[in-house]
């Protein structure tokens, strides 16, 4: 693999057109049938241009989804300790923002995947805390998170097709999961 | 129409066989008919008797096994909602090969549309009865427990059965509902 080099501004630039052409291509066909030598032609650039910074389109699509990731996990980090339905409004605020990178990253045949830093880090959040609070084993804990990030992630696509801020439809949900897992609290603690 | 005799059903099979075959290995789109013809040793003329091309195929396979699964959540006398759940993860299990070729097409969701459609019409019916939501409201949450169910199919298939952790599952969403009894 290369060294890591150190981003100049030259380089910064190239990796933009680059991703802007697999941004515009994206708009039209899924990933799997773009190909190196179109985005080249749009972004005006050599094949071996290309190849100095991704291996292939691939490559560029993961890199987004890592670095919107990171952004949604650099939120959750500084706010873990807020209520669990701040957290959700405002990550949405996040991708509300940037709705249309949203919907161009998500693969839909693999929506957990495409964002699965940050999937594995919610999950890892929920995870210790079911086992911390309710009586669930590490096993049952990380599949209970699974299946709720899931929901979460078909509804936090809904919210980025319709982008209409609904407190009323959050609050439906949260209280369906927040009492979904009272169920595996002792009595005196629900949530 | 014809009537479909054995040697018909015989050719349909060995064309939907060498196409699935196909599609483990690349997507539809490059696909062709001849590459099939050649694979699963017929002529073109006799593929078209059957099929005008890929596409019909895979339609055909998806259709075929989303009737499968509503036969499987169709409310009759003594399936409860925890039986469908388990009846739908055997049937995905016995086919799990066509299930991973339908999840990895353009549009998963698109392939088990018909499935999907139906699903959200009988949980609505089944689980919100006796609840006090309103139909938008339904609509949220059946939208958000069919996107974790998917979620959790998918992760299903990789291990074995237990029966175990479905009760847990349906527990959890049991629990989540119970909320907005009435």
């Amino acid at each position: 693999m290369n060294k890591p080099r150190k981003e100049d501004r030259r380089n910064a630039y190239t990796k933009g057109v680059i991703r802007d052409a697999v941004f515009q291509l994206l708009q039209t066909k899924p990933i799997d049938k773009i190909t190196v030598s179109e985005v080249c032609k749009i972004a005006e650039i050599n094949r071996s241009t290309f190849y100095l910074h991704y291996i292939d389109c691939h490559h560029v699509l993961e890199q987004e989804q890592e670095r919107f990731c990171d952004k949604l996990i650099a939120y959750m980090e500084e706010h873990k300790d807020n209520a669990p339905l701040d957290i959700i409004l405002d990550t949405h605020k996040i991708i509300r923002d940037d709705s249309d990178l949203y919907l161009l990253l998500i693969r839909s045949d693999q929506p957990m995947h495409s964002f699965k830093k940050f999937t594995d880090y919610c999950k890892q959040f929920l995870i210790s805390q079911l086992t911390e609070k309710t009586s669930l084993t590490a096993e049952e804990a990380d599949w209970i998170a699974h299946y709720i990030i899931g929901g979460s992630f078909a509804n936090t696509t809904r919210f980025a097709h319709e982008l209409d801020d609904n407190l009323h439809r959050e609050e439906i949900i949260h209280n369906f999961v927040a009492n979904g897992l009272n169920g595996f609290l002792p009595r005196k603690e629900h949530l | 129409m014809k009537k479909e005799d054995r040697r018909t059903t015989y050719t349909k099979q060995i064309i939907r066989e060498t196409f699935m075959g196909l599609l483990q290995q690349k997507p539809i789109g490059k696909i062709s008919v001849t590459e099939i013809c050649a694979a699963a040793e017929i002529s073109r003329s006799t593929f078209y008797l059957h099929y005008s091309d890929c596409y019909q195929i895979l339609e055909e396979l998806q259709n075929e096994f989303c009737d499968k699964l509503i036969e499987a959540i169709k409310p009759h006398a003594k399936n409860t909602p925890m039986d469908s759940m388990l009846d739908t993860h055997d049937i995905i299990r016995n086919n799990n090969d066509l299930y991973m070729i339908l999840m990895r097409t353009e549009y998963p969701m698109h392939a088990f549309k018909k499935f999907i459609t139906f699903g959200k019409k009988i949980l609505i019916e089944q689980m919100f009865a006796g609840t006090t939501l309103s139909s938008e409201e339904q609509d949220w949450l059946a939208d958000y427990i069919i996107g974790a169910d998917f979620a959790y199919d998918q992760r299903v298939l990789a291990h074995d059965y237990n029966l175990q952790r479905e009760k847990l599952i349906h527990e959890f969403i049991e629990a989540g509902l119970n909320h907005f009894k009435k």
